[in-house]
This record gives structure tokens, C-alpha cells and sequence, in this order.
């Protein structure tokens, strides 16, 4: 076998592709990982090339040395991480892995693996992000490591740097319709297969599963997308749009969590009025199980299911972009009749919020009747010069006293966990709510947008005849942040607007229309793109007039489409015809095509004279044409006489033979 | 002229010319199958499923689905890189025993565009196709749109006789290596393996042959005799050229003459030799020789026998002799 010496220049693009494939795991990996694989890549392409050559002719030390190397990546990786399973971890030995193949490569196979690996790091990529922006940088990453292996192919350097791109380039053009069926027709399955690691999804923001003073207004910080919507009829006002997330029971005077004695009561009965409202919710990946839906659900999607507060929530955690069908009511009545948990409803831990029970009291003496107290509570909380802010003062002490009495300045976190307090003092069963309030029309494609920091919290109590009710403390204080949204309520500093877009109102509005369009082909993408699951691909196939339902019935459309599109792409390939570069012969090509069509074909042995000869016999009205056009071509051809391009261009333009000889 | 073989396609002329002269060419299937590394690719491919699959991921299967639509694309233009060529076989130059034939391969490529990394390799059946093969030696061909280019083949050649073109593999794996496409081509010129020069280095004795009297027969190069006809094997610088240029034909000047040497060799002067092939080595050595020292010299072995005369085509007539021993 002839050894296919592996040359620097066969492993520049590889090593190029490998390392840009890792270079956005290089931040997420610990530091010596990226560059150990760095410095193994330059090694590659640095040392003599004869150097792996000589590697094979002391293998047992090699192997050996390799083996040592090998175990110290490993326990390195161990000694990161402190387990070698899990997403992250398979990750780093991937990066490290394909660093020592390159390293090593001096073969026809290490090349092959190499680029394999590279391939794999392209895919792992995907599973930390999925946007436009990634999907684009890896196309070209795709490219550089297909025109490395066309350049490995290329045994007689008939490529150029620039061509060997252009082929990669075209190759990955005509692969791109095979795609798309495959994309669409490919029969889609629920994931997953078999357990995923559980670092698979990395936390991220949004809303948990115990509040505080200061975790909601902090989520207001983030632009960042919670959920899209889109309704099937028209959006409904903004203040009615209560997204419903985890319930808090318990409180330990300063942190709200769902409590651990929960009872396993059934969901409590729920009673509609009014219009139902139908809605896609579309969820960025939260790695919870919360489904946020308008208060209150009627319909939930399949694999959801409620908790006995009315928390809807998903079986799986939402690690990928989802889209879940849903229906909702904005009048509803819940447990009117039923009394369970209300004793939950009321606990407040012994010895706290003095001021708070005392001023509980005074309104309970005062007023007696729940409806009353309520209506006492919320004017008085109207009548204190309470404040609005992301940024309040610090609470030292009882957070919930020093609240109501003292500092007066609050997010709705705040008002939220001091009004139940004060609910619960006052002896109304009351939890708090957690969830999203309203959101941002997006005119362009007409959704709706909710981001983090639209995230809210308000207050339900138990109300006889009433059931559970909502009071949004937060509306009393600043009734503009639920009327008109987060966006209104707050100063400009918190929203994303560049600096000193806000003073001119054209510029703003481009801004926005830009940031809104933005965001509509983000929405796209994650509809149609990431969120083509079964369901959407059932839906789509629909539209397409394909009423397959089945894996089987959607495998041989794949395949019948398969070859025709395989056989169409073919076609093209094998038409191109190699092109004739020199103007005198493409013209005189066509002269000798308007000959054959009179029935007089130029053999392949002849000579244009020849022909000439042999064609102004057979048609002597042509002669003076034919030999006019003859002379020229000749003349340019083999006289090298360039001049006359143009003449013999317009000579046989004007050449139009008639069929039979006149 | 052996056949030519157009591989799958039927030349077609863009200009619309009815043609060139096919009659000659006759079309060969190409064959594809995936390459070792495609199947590893068609693998890792299935793995890539598997997890776009279980974290149904939407750019995971976009990707795994790219490299698919890749590896398709990849092997049409694997079978294109072949479409079109156009292979017809020369007579190789003959060698000696022990040298290696050469056997010319032509490729034309008028009908295709650029054909990339070409390989030519002898055919290996299929009983050895497991087998390490380190001895095959593999071409490697680069032809440009409407070129034409002639490879060389070789042939280590092992003994004296006449060695039949390989049955070759025409390949490319061009361009991404995931698939191979191939053809088969038998060149039809055979290679003429003269016996390996060796022996004794002395010549046999002179022979001077005094039978004067039959003066057509014997040349010599003292007196200018006349005029005679060509004769295929005769020496070039003794054709009147000037005669030639008057369109007489061409003529060969004759010389008499007693003192032209002349050296027979025959079977006698070998006969200390029993080995038949060695024997035509030292034959062969000896011809050589003569030809070099500028001697009249004559080959009589059984079946053969050439009258005394030297030069190139004289050489070349009594090793083919030699060759042809036996056959």
C-alpha cells in the first residue's frame, strides 16, 4: 500500500474546522482543556510532518506514551468534574479527544476519524444553542471541513485554495434540497430514547420554585424571551393577561416556597363563564415544568396536568423550544364549594410580622366581613405613599413589617408576599402566585412576546361564595404596570433601548420595528424550525395536502420523493457541459449548429475548411457565407488575428440559412 | 488500434456535429459502492440520528440530515468524476526481462468536465480482495476539461515473452472519498519482454562468409554496388534520401565488398549452454553488443532466420525473434 503521507497543508483545514467546531465549548470547559487542545492542533501543524511517519516505526513506545496521555486527559477531565458522565464531561473528552486524533493523525484513516469528530463536535454544539446566528457560524464550519476533505482527495492538486471552496460550497448547495425533504418527511418521534444526562439542560433564567425579596426584580433585569403567543382571535387587553406559574403556601416570614405538606386533594372543581380564549404558547426552554397559561386554563395539551392549585405543569422538564395548544377562560371560579388547604392558607410562622398582625387585626375588628377586610386592606395600602421600584432600600429585620411601615418601596414581589401576610393575619386564607403579567405585541406577525422581566407575582384568597380570587396588590400601587405593561411602568433604563434613541421618535420607531422583525424571525425559527416536532410536522404535512399519518405511509413518501429529487439534482450534475472558454469557437460552435439544422453536420474529422469545402458544394447558395465566415475563423484561430472577432460575430449573426436549398 | 471504451456515456457533440466516429467505442458500466470510510460516515450518521433524536434537537437533525444529503450529493459526483472518459490502450515499449512495461493508457476527456484523481490500478480478483496488497501499484490522473493524457501503467515483467495488458480498475473517490466509482479496461497492446541480456560478454568468433559469388546476397560497405529497394530492417543511414526527395521511393545505396564482417549468430554458438532461456539471454547479450560495435550480424535459431545487417530496426527484428522463441 502506497502510505498517504498526511501533509501539513492536508491537516491545516481540518485542524482549522476542528477548532472552530470547539471554539464555543472553549468558554463553557475548564480553561486547560481548550488549550491542551490548542496547543495539541498547532503541534499538529507546527512540528516536521515526518515526525508521526517516524511515529510508526516505534509503536510500542508510541502506543505506550499515547496510553499515558490518554489516561492523564481522563483523569483530568475526572479531576474537573469529579465524574465522567454527563453532557459537559462527554463534551470535554470530546474537545480533548479530537485534539490528541489530530495530533496523532498520519494516516488516510486518522484523517477520516479526525473529521468525523469534528462533525460530532459541530452537533454537541446544538444542544447548548440552537439560534440562527449558531446555525449559520457552523455552516461555515461545515464548509471549511468539506473542502478539507476535497483537498485530501485532490491527489494531483488540481484545486485551487479558492475552488476547493467553491466545490465544498456547491456540494453543500445541491445536498441543501435532500435536506429539506429529509427535514420535513422524516418520520418525527418524541424524545427521548433513553435517559438523558442530567446536566443535559443548563439552568436558566426565569421563573423558580421559591420566591423571595428581590428574585422577581431581578428577573426584570432580562430581556430575555419567556414565551411566545399567539392567539387565534384577537390579543386580549393587556391587564387581563395573568400568566398563571408555581403557587406559594408557605412562608418563613421571608422566603416563599410551595410548601412540603401538600395535600393530594384532586384538582379542585373550577367553574367558566364567558368567551374561551384559544392560544399557542410557545415556551423557551426553562428547564421547569411550569406551562404558564392565561388564568384560567380550560383545555390543557396532552403530557400537562394540573396540580390541586391550578399549577399547570409538564410532565418533562422544558428543555427545547415547545409549542403547547391551550385554552382559557378570563372569568372563573375556583373551589367555591370545597375547603381543602385552606388551613395551609393561613399559617404564618409563629412570632413574626408584629405590626402587620396588629394592623390585621384592627381591620378584622373593624370590618368583620372577608370583602370588607379586603377593601380596607387594598385602600389602605392606596393610601400610603407606597413606591414602585426595581431598586428599593433594603429591609433589615422582619422584611414584611419593615415593609408595610417603614421603607415603602417595593416590586410586586413585595406587595405580593406582604398583602397574604396580611390576608392571613387578618384570618383569610391567601397564597401568592407567581407567573408573568401581560407581555409585548409584536405587530409584525401579530404576537404576543413575554420576557422576563414581565414576570409578576399577586395574591389569591379564599373568599366564601367566591372561591379562590385574585388581588394583584401591585395594580393598586401602580396600576399602569399591569395596564399598560412592564415596558411603561419602569424607567427606560431597564428596557434595551440604545442610548439616546428615546429623545427622536423616528429613529425609536425604526428601532423597534427592527427589534420587533428580529424577534418575529426568531419566532419563526423556533415555530417552525425548532419546534418541528410530530405534532408540527403532522400539521405541516396537512397543509401540504399530505394526510399520512402514519411512520410507515411517511416513509415511502420519503423515499419516492427521495429519488426524485436525487435523480432531478443528477441531472443538473451530469447536463453541465464543460464550457467552451474561446470566443471563436463558441461562435463558430453556433455557426456549425445553424449548419446542422440545414442538414449539413460537421464530422468530427473534418477541418473547417474542409467543411466549408464540403458544405458550399452541396449548397452553392450559401458559398460566399460559408466561405466569408470560414475565412474569419480561420484567420482569428490559426493566424492568431484577434481583430476580426467581432466581424465573424456578426457575420454569423446574420448567417440564417434557409432549410432546402432555394 | 485497440478499442476504445467510453465509460456509461454516450458522447454526445455540443455543437451538434452528428458525431464523432463511434463505431469504435464501446460504452463500459461504471460501478459505486460506499468506500470504508463512507461506511464509518453512514455510521456516525446513525449515531447522529440517534441523539438529534432522543434530545429532539431540531439542528442536531438538521445537521445529521445535511451530512446525508451531503454524502448523496457526494456520490453523484463520485460517478460523474469517471462519466465520460474516454480510455483506449498503446502498444507499451518493449523491455527487457526484469525491467518494468510501461503500458501507455489514454484518457481522453473531451466529452466530461475536469476529472479529478483518476486512479488506475491493476484488477485483483476477487478471492484476494480481503488480502493486504501492498504490491499494487495505484496511478494517480488529473485531466482537464477536453484534454487528453497518456498515463503509464506498470508492469514489473518477471520473464522473457509476450506480456498481456492487466485487466486495470479504473477508480476515483474524488471528491469527498465517502464513495468509490470504478470501471474496468482491458488493454489490448501487448508488451514485448525481450530475455535479459546476459552472459558472457566475448563474441563468437568472426564468420566471414567468402561465397562472393552470389553478389545479391552479400553486402558489404567498401564499393558502392547500386541501388535496391527497401527492405523492412534495413539500416536508415543507408537509404538515399535524395532519391526519396525526387519521389523515386525509397532506395537502399548497395555495397560489395569482401571485407564486411559478419557475425552469425545460431544456435551452435550457444550450444554450451543448456538452458534454453539462458541461452537466449546470451543471444540477446550478443546482439546487443554486435549492434553496438557496428558489426554485421545475422540471427539463425530454429524456425528464424534473418540475413546479416545492422541497425536499429535490425536489433529490434532479432530480439523480437528471440522473444518470440517458443511461441
Amino acid at each position: 500500500m502506497i502510505r498517504q503521507e498526511l501533509t501539513i497543508n492536508k491537516v491545516i483545514w481540518l485542524s482549522i474546522g476542528v477548532a472552530l467546531a470547539s471554539f464555543p465549548h472553549w468558554q463553557r470547559l475548564p480553561i486547560w482543556i481548550p488549550v491542551s487542545h490548542i496547543i495539541l492542533l498547532a503541534a499538529r501543524l507546527y512540528i516536521p510532518y515526518q515526525l508521526p511517519a517516524l511515529w510508526s516505526q516505534r509503536k510500542g513506545t508510541i502506543n505506550i506514551i499515547r496510553l499515558v496521555l490518554m489516561f492523564a486527559g481522563v483523569a483530568g477531565v475526572y479531576g474537573s468534574y469529579g465524574t465522567l458522565t454527563g453532557r459537559d464531561v462527554g463534551i470535554a473528552l470530546l474537545v480533548l479527544l479530537a485534539g490528541f486524533k489530530i495530533f496523532e493523525s498520519n494516516s488516510k484513516r486518522d484523517f477520516y476519524i479526525s473529521t468525523y469528530l469534528g462533525y460530532f463536535l459541530i452537533i454537541t454544539n446544538f444542544f447548548y444553542t440552537q439560534t440562527i446566528p449558531t446555525a449559520t457560524y457552523m455552516m461555515f464550519v461545515i464548509i471549511i471541513m468539506t473542502a478539507g476533505l476535497i483537498d485530501f482527495n485532490d491527489t494531483e492538486h488540481q484545486l485551487t485554495l479558492l475552488k476547493r471552496f467553491k466545490l465544498s460550497t456547491t456540494l453543500l448547495i445541491q445536498a441543501v434540497p435532500i435536506l429539506l425533504v429529509l427535514f420535513i418527511l422524516f418520520p418525527r418521534v418524541n424524545g427521548p430514547l433513553w435517559g438523558m444526562p442530567k446536566d443535559a439542560f443548563t439552568t436558566t433564567t426565569g421563573i423558580t420554585d421559591e420566591m423571595s425579596p428581590g428574585t422577581i426584580s431581578q428577573l426584570v433585569q432580562s430581556n430575555e424571551v419567556a414565551f411566545r403567543v399567539s392567539f387565534e382571535n384577537e390579543i386580549p387587553r393587556l391587564s387581563k393577561l395573568y400568566w398563571r406559574g408555581p403557587v406559594f403556601w408557605h412562608t418563613d416570614g421571608r422566603k416563599w416556597t410551595s410548601g412540603s405538606n401538600k395535600s393530594d386533594h384532586p384538582p379542585s372543581l373550577i367553574e367558566f363563564t364567558g368567551e374561551e380564549i384559544h392560544y399557542d404558547v410557545t415556551m423557551e426552554p426553562s428547564n421547569k415544568k411550569w406551562l404558564f397559561g392565561l388564568e384560567m386554563v380550560s383545555k390543557r395539551p396532552d403530557k400537562t396536568y394540573f396540580t390541586n392549585d391550578y399549577q399547570l405543569k409538564t410532565r418533562e422538564s422544558i428543555v427545547a423550544r415547545q409549542v403547547f395548544k391551550l385554552s382559557s377562560y378570563s372569568s372563573f371560579s375556583i373551589n367555591k364549594d370545597e375547603f381543602f388547604d385552606l388551613g395551609r392558607g393561613l399559617e404564618l410562622p409563629e412570632s413574626t410580622h408584629p405590626k402587620t398582625r396588629e394592623l390585621a387585626s384592627k381591620l378584622r375588628d373593624e370590618f368583620q366581613e372577608p370583602t370588607l377586610i379586603v377593601q380596607a386592606a387594598l385602600e389602605w395600602l392606596k393610601k400610603q405613599a407606597f413606591v414602585y421600584t426595581l431598586t428599593p432600600a433594603l429591609t433589615i429585620g422582619d422584611s414584611v413589617d419593615e415593609f408595610l411601615f417603614n421603607t415603602r418601596q417595593g416590586f410586586c414581589e413585595h406587595y405580593a408576599s406582604a398583602f397574604t401576610v396580611l390576608m392571613r393575619a387578618a384570618g383569610i386564607p391567601a397564597r401568592v402566585v407567581a407567573g408573568y403579567q401581560g407581555g409585548e405585541v409584536n405587530p409584525i406577525g401579530n404576537y404576543l412576546i413575554v420576557r422576563q422581566h414581565d414576570a409578576h407575582a399577586w395574591t389569591e384568597i379564599w373568599l366564601d361564595d367566591q372561591g379562590w380570587v385574585r388581588i394583584d396588590p401591585t395594580s393598586i400601587i401602580a396600576p399602569i404596570r399591569v395596564n399598560e405593561g412592564m415596558n411603561n411602568a419602569l424607567p427606560d433604563a431597564i428596557i434595551d433601548i440604545p442610548l439616546g434613541l428615546d429623545k427622536n421618535a423616528t429613529a425609536f420607531r425604526l428601532w423597534q420595528r427592527l427589534r420587533n422583525t428580529v424577534d418575529m424571525v426568531n419566532y419563526q425559527w423556533a415555530q417552525w424550525v425548532l419546534g418541528y416536532g410530530p405534532e408540527k410536522q403532522k400539521l405541516f404535512l396537512k397543509y401540504l395536502g399530505i394526510y399520512v399519518i402514519d411512520w410507515k405511509g411517511l416513509t415511502v413518501y420519503l423515499f419516492v420523493l427521495l429519488g426524485i429529487i436525487v435523480a432531478a439534482i443528477a441531472v443538473v450534475i451530469f447536463k453541465k457541459t464543460p464550457k467552451i472558454t474561446e470566443p471563436a469557437r463558441k461562435y463558430y460552435d453556433s455557426f456549425c449548429k445553424k449548419m446542422a439544422k440545414t442538414g449539413l453536420a460537421r464530422k468530427s474529422y473534418e477541418g473547417p475548411i474542409d467543411f466549408a469545402q464540403r458544405a458550399s458544394t452541396d449548397r452553392q447558395d450559401l458559398e460566399s457565407e460559408i466561405k466569408n465566415i470560414t475565412n474569419l475563423y480561420v484567420q482569428i484561430r490559426y493566424c492568431s488575428d484577434h481583430n476580426k472577432l467581432l466581424q465573424l460575430k456578426a457575420a454569423i449573426k446574420l448567417f440564417t440559412p434557409a432549410k432546402e436549398k432555394i | 488500434m485497440s478499442t476504445k471504451v467510453v465509460l456509461e456515456k454516450l458522447p454526445a457533440d455540443p455543437a451538434g456535429r452528428t458525431g464523432y466516429q463511434l463505431e469504435r467505442i464501446k460504452r463500459n458500466r461504471v460501478y459505486i459502492f460506499p468506500t470504508i470510510q463512507g461506511l464509518i460516515y453512514g455510521l456516525m450518521l446513525i449515531v447522529m440520528l440517534l441523539g438529534a433524536i432522543n434530545y429532539n434537537n431540531s439542528m442536531a437533525y438538521m445537521l445529521c440530515f445535511l451530512l446525508t444529503s451531503l454524502g448523496l450529493v457526494c456520490m453523484l459526483h463520485t460517478y460523474k468524476n469517471l462519466r465520460g472518459l474516454i480510455i483506449s490502450s498503446a502498444r507499451p515499449k518493449a523491455v527487457f526481462a526484469g525491467q518494468q512495461a510501461l503500458f501507455p493508457i489514454k484518457l481522453d476527456n473531451r466529452l466530461g468536465l475536469e476529472k479529478f484523481s483518476v486512479q488506475l490500478q491493476q484488477w485483483e480478483s476477487r478471492k484476494n480482495f480481503f488480502k493486504k496488497r501492498n504490491d499494487v501499484k495505484k496511478v494517480f490522473i488529473g485531466i482537464g476539461s477536453g484534454q487528453q493524457t497518456t498515463s503509464y501503467y506498470p508492469i514489473q515483467t518477471q520473464r522473457r515473452g509476450i506480456l498481456a495488458g492487466k485487466r486495470l480498475k479504473i477508480s476515483t473517490d474524488f471528491p469527498l472519498g465517502l464513495f468509490v466509482a470504478w470501471s474496468y479496461f482491458e488493454p489490448e497492446a501487448d508488451c514485448l519482454v525481450y530475455p535479459k541480456p546476459q552472459g558472457q560478454k566475448k563474441l563468437p568468433s568472426y564468420t566471414l562468409k567468402d561465397d562472393d559469388m552470389d553478389f545479391g546476397s552479400q553486402t558489404g560497405t567498401d564499393d558502392f554496388a547500386g541501388f535496391r529497394k527497401y527492405k523492412p530492417g534495413d539500416p536508415i543511414h543507408s537509404i538515399t534520401w535524395k532519391a526519396f526527395a525526387k519521389e523515386q521511393g525509397l532506395l537502399v545505396k548497395q555495397f560489395s565488398g569482401k571485407g564486411s564482417k559478419t557475425l552469425i549468430l545460431n544456435w551452435e554458438s550457444v550450444s554450451h549452454i543448456n538452458d534454453i532461456e539462458s541461452r537466449l539471454s546470451q543471444l540477446c547479450y550478443w546482439v546487443l553488443l554486435a549492434e553496438q560495435a557496428s558489426l554485421h550480424y545475422g540471427l539463425e535459431i530454429p524456425n528464424v532466420s534473418l540475413e546479416p545487417g545492422r541497425g536499429m530496426n535490425h536489433k529490434e527484428l532479432c530480439l523480437e525473434a528471440l522473444t518470440k522463441y517458443g511461441n
